[in-house]
């Protein structure tokens, strides 16, 4: 049997410009050995044909460079979102509209639970649904014993039965914030933030980084990917125990695990020269399909949930400015100490307030330390302005913008949170190309579902949920965006030496499209069909 | 009493960096005479508890001869209480100490929403020193305002190093930020325990109908304390408003009572200006109705006739 395969297809997508489309690519240990028209396979000996892909159009394998583990063993509960949904076995699950469409949903998982189970469900949304808000006597229709939780899509909300409020002995109004009253002036069911949700949480048994940590939900978050045409995907904040780092390098290893996995140590639960220490430590035990080294760093909140630090003249609706995960002084120990030692740090900022801090603290340890080894990223980026393009472009800084909310919350944004013209340069991936900043955009699954075609058609239309164009300047063209979620994602991670284009040497790591994204009208961009994958070689069509 | 308080008592310590928050923890430590107290530092894993405390260290958590114990709480807070509420065995006080950027106030809200688990202050701390530059930083003088605001207590450090009138200066800016009226500055000497935990308990052998003032165990030592028994039942809202109008220099009053109104056992618990009441759970000792008062204030020449006159008025109220 031949030691290289050549796949056949109706066009191959390179992002590599001496050769930007192909229809014949030679794979030999996993690695792409030529790229090409079918002569160009002929000198390297022997090869076997696969013809699968000869009506498919073959792309450089996708890159998430902004999701969490969460995005797959979510899916252990419920989901009551208003959006269709597909979960990670390829079950469709159609958006509910109504309250009534939730509680038909939740009565009918109800009947097939374990007398003890509770009905934990997840994705509500109520700024969708018409008419009054749900409430816990909306719950009790579905059970009057067993506690039901509804987590709303943002996770910072949730619904409960009244059983479950007896279980933490909500029963009365006790003066607490996040206990939502009725008008009977009783707990009404919604509950408000993670000090009001941990008492149920907790005699439920619902711990989200749990969910994110157990070995089927890694399992899980690689069929996630699978589905949306992704081989390499970012675990964007994780403490990496060893106990943890050794599971999750057995289930990546293993040859049907269908993606690069790209954990990040949270660089916030340990003293600088800790994290340091373990990041250096977590590198050296990369493997080919489960990469370490970097470290996330979360400095504010988000934009929708009036937590994200904003400069002047703050949030439209006058609420006030947001919430430091870690004080600027520390952002600058911190950064000083990490990039002095060559590692990579992600850091969050969503607000214009935490991305002037961050790039601050970024100028400061270049002056001190010349590390062209190392690129820094700020993740989400939302607010970022063009002088803040310009100076990131000045000190080597990526950015990852997060096109998705142009469509999820693109619509509140203008209404309430930043005003219509703030609203309008959010996630501005044209002012990144005018300045030069390389950069990639994102999901951050699970808050809004991962798949980067429906990514990639938010930048280049910038649509909202209610249809609105928001920013027509910052749009950009499918062949940009189709770089930004492959070549553009990998030079994020550090990882563009080996993944994100097809070109010779590189892992053989493709998405396999029923269309041609660069073809197709840019408005049904995220309609382009995704037969699956092939990752090191190895095809994994979509179960 | 070796059985543990339930729900356990929770004390938010919160502070700038730098403002000793570090150095205040070893100090209760020290200090916990017999109290086992669970302490949950954030500040990225930094447990900077002194040496010669530590009996034991097991990754993230340190334990103390003393029955103590002190444990990273990592930047997830559901982790960091649901640990705190399985410890073992369970502990007598849990102080948090919130990072320098938190709102103290949002921590506290765990404690006043999960009934195995109650407030028992929001305490912070200023840094006389370094006030002006953190009130007036762009990005974190709002934080730590906040901080001030949402406080019960607020002590102020490093005293020693700015002048009297400076200090009085300070005092009066901080009233006009803080909801609490309760600023105390804070010694090199003495223990803080009683203040930030109100470790306190109505004594059993107290004489009943008599009061008693504890004085100072040594000259350093910057508070007071005083307690009460009597046999009556009380009425509730009568203490309620007597209560609200202590003097300023009490900082920490409790009563555990039978209610004339109901005939209940209840918990009255004032700190700062915030007043809470609870009726307690636990089906008491009916031969234990009697009802226990303890106070505990800043050494003050007149806190022996202040104390007096709020002990007379409760017995008149309990008629």
């Amino acid at each position: 049997m031949s030691l290289v395969t050549v796949f056949k297809a109706k066009k191959i997508i390179t992002m590599d410009p001496a050769c930007p489309t192909a229809t014949h690519v030679a794979v030999k240990e996993g690695k792409i050995l030529s790229v090409g028209t079918a002569s160009d396979m002929d000198g390297w000996g022997d090869f076997q044909l696969d013809e699968t892909f000869a009506d498919k159009v073959i792309m450089p394998g996708m890159v998430e460079g902004h999701s969490h583990l969460m995005a797959g063993g979510i899916w252990d509960y419920t989901y009551v979102g208003y959006q269709d949904r597909v979960d990670p076995d390829g079950k469709f699950w159609p958006g509910v509209k109504t309250i009534e469409d939730v509680i038909a949903r939740l009565k009918e998982v109800e009947g097939t639970l374990k007398p003890d189970q509770a009905l934990v469900a997840w994705g509500f949304d109520p700024i969708f649904l018409e008419g009054p808000r749900m409430v816990k006597t909306d719950l009790d229709e579905v059970s009057k014993t067993r506690p039901i939780a509804v987590m709303h899509s943002n996770f910072h909300l949730m619904t409960v039965s009244s059983s479950a409020l007896k279980m933490a002995n909500y029963v009365a109004d006790m003066g607490i914030d996040g206990i939502a009253l009725g008008d009977d002036g009783m707990p009404n069911g919604e509950l408000q933030e993670m000090a009001a949700m941990f008492p149920i949480m907790r005699r439920l048994g619902v711990n989200w980084r749990e969910i994110g940590r157990a070995r089927e939900s890694v399992k899980a978050f690689g069929r996630v990917c699978n589905r949306v045409g992704v081989t390499s995907a970012t675990d964007l904040i994780n403490e990496l125990s060893d106990e943890d780092v050794t599971a999750m390098t057995a289930v990546t290893g293993a040859d049907e695990y269908p993606i690069r996995l790209h954990s990040m140590l949270n660089g916030l639960t340990q003293t600088p020269d800790e994290t340091r220490a373990r990041a250096l430590e977590l590198r050296e035990k990369s493997t080919d399909k489960f990469i370490l080294g970097g470290v996330k760093i979360i400095t504010d909140g988000s934009i929708q949930g009036f937590t994200a630090r904003i400069r002047w003249p703050g949030h439209y609706n006058g609420a006030p400015n947001g919430i430091w995960n870690i004080a600027p002084a520390q952002l600058n120990d911190l950064v000083d100490t990490l990039n002095a030692a060559g590692i990579q740090m992600h850091i969050h900022t969503n607000g214009d307030e935490a991305i002037e801090v961050a790039l601050e603290a970024l100028e400061a340890a270049k002056v001190k330390n010349n590390r062209p080894d190392v690129r820094h990223v700020l993740q989400h980026c939302q607010l970022a302005d063009r002088a803040h393009f310009r100076k990131m472009k000045r000190l080597d800084v990526l950015a990852n913008l997060f096109a998705n909310h142009i469509y999820y919350f693109g619509d509140k944004h203008a209404e309430l949170t930043v005003g219509p013209d703030r609203a309008r340069r959010m996630d501005a991936c044209q002012s990144a190309i005018d300045m030069g900043v390389p950069f990639t955009i994102h999901s951050d699954a699970p808050v809004t579902p991962m798949a980067p075609l429906f990514t990639a058609w938010c930048a280049v239309n910038r649509l909202t949920e209610s249809g609105k164009t928001l920013g027509e300047y910052e749009k950009i063209s499918v062949a940009e965006a189709l770089y930004a979620v492959t070549l553009g994602a990998a030079y994020t991670l550090q990882a563009d030496h080996f993944i994100g284009s097809i070109e010779i040497g590189k892992w053989a790591d493709f998405a396999v499209l029923e269309d041609d994204p660069e073809a197709v009208d840019p408005a049904a961009l995220k309609d382009v069909g995704v037969w699956g994958t092939v990752l090191g070689g190895r095809k994994f069509q979509i179960q | 009493m070796t059985a543990r308080q339930s729900p356990l008592p929770m004390t938010v310590l919160s502070g700038f960096l730098g403002s000793g928050k570090t150095t205040l923890v070893n100090r209760l430590l020290r200090d916990a005479a017999g109290q086992r107290i669970l302490i949950l530092v954030n500040d990225f894993g930094d447990i900077a508890i002194d040496e010669d405390l530590i009996e034991a260290e097991d990754g993230e958590m340190l334990s103390l001869a003393n029955g103590c114990a002190c444990c990273s709480m990592g930047s997830d807070l559901f982790e960091a209480f649901d640990k705190a509420l399985s410890f073992s065995p369970p502990p007598d006080f849990l102080l948090i100490e919130a990072s320098g950027v938190a709102e103290p106030d949002k921590i506290a809200n765990f404690a006043k929403a999960e009934p195995d688990l109650v407030l028992n202050s929001i305490v912070t701390i200023v840094d006389a020193l370094n006030f002006d530059d953190t009130i007036s930083d762009p990005h974190v003088g709002s934080v730590h305002q906040h901080q001030i605001e949402a406080a019960d207590i607020v002590l102020l450090s490093k005293t020693d190093l700015i002048s009297p009138e400076e200090i009085a200066a300070l005092k009066q800016r901080l009233q006009k930020f803080s909801a609490c009226d309760t600023i105390v500055e804070m010694s090199s000497a003495g223990s803080y325990n009683g203040l930030v935990f109100g470790a306190i308990h109505p004594r059993d052998d107290d004489e009943v109908s008599g009061g008693k003032i504890v004085e100072p165990h040594t000259h350093a030592d910057v508070f007071q304390s005083w307690s009460y028994r009597l046999d009556n039942e009380i009425p509730l809202s009568e203490l309620q408003n007597l209560i609200r109008q202590l003097p300023p220099n009490v900082i920490r009053f409790k009563g555990i009572f039978p209610c004339k109104e109901d005939g209940n056992m209840y918990e009255i618990h004032r700190v700062g200006k915030r007043t809470d009441v609870q009726q307690l759970q636990r089906q008491q000792n009916p031969e234990n109705r009697d009802s226990r008062f303890v106070a505990i204030g800043i050494k003050h020449p007149n806190f022996d006739s202040q104390m007096k006159v709020i002990q007379d008025q409760i017995c008149s109220l309990a008629g």
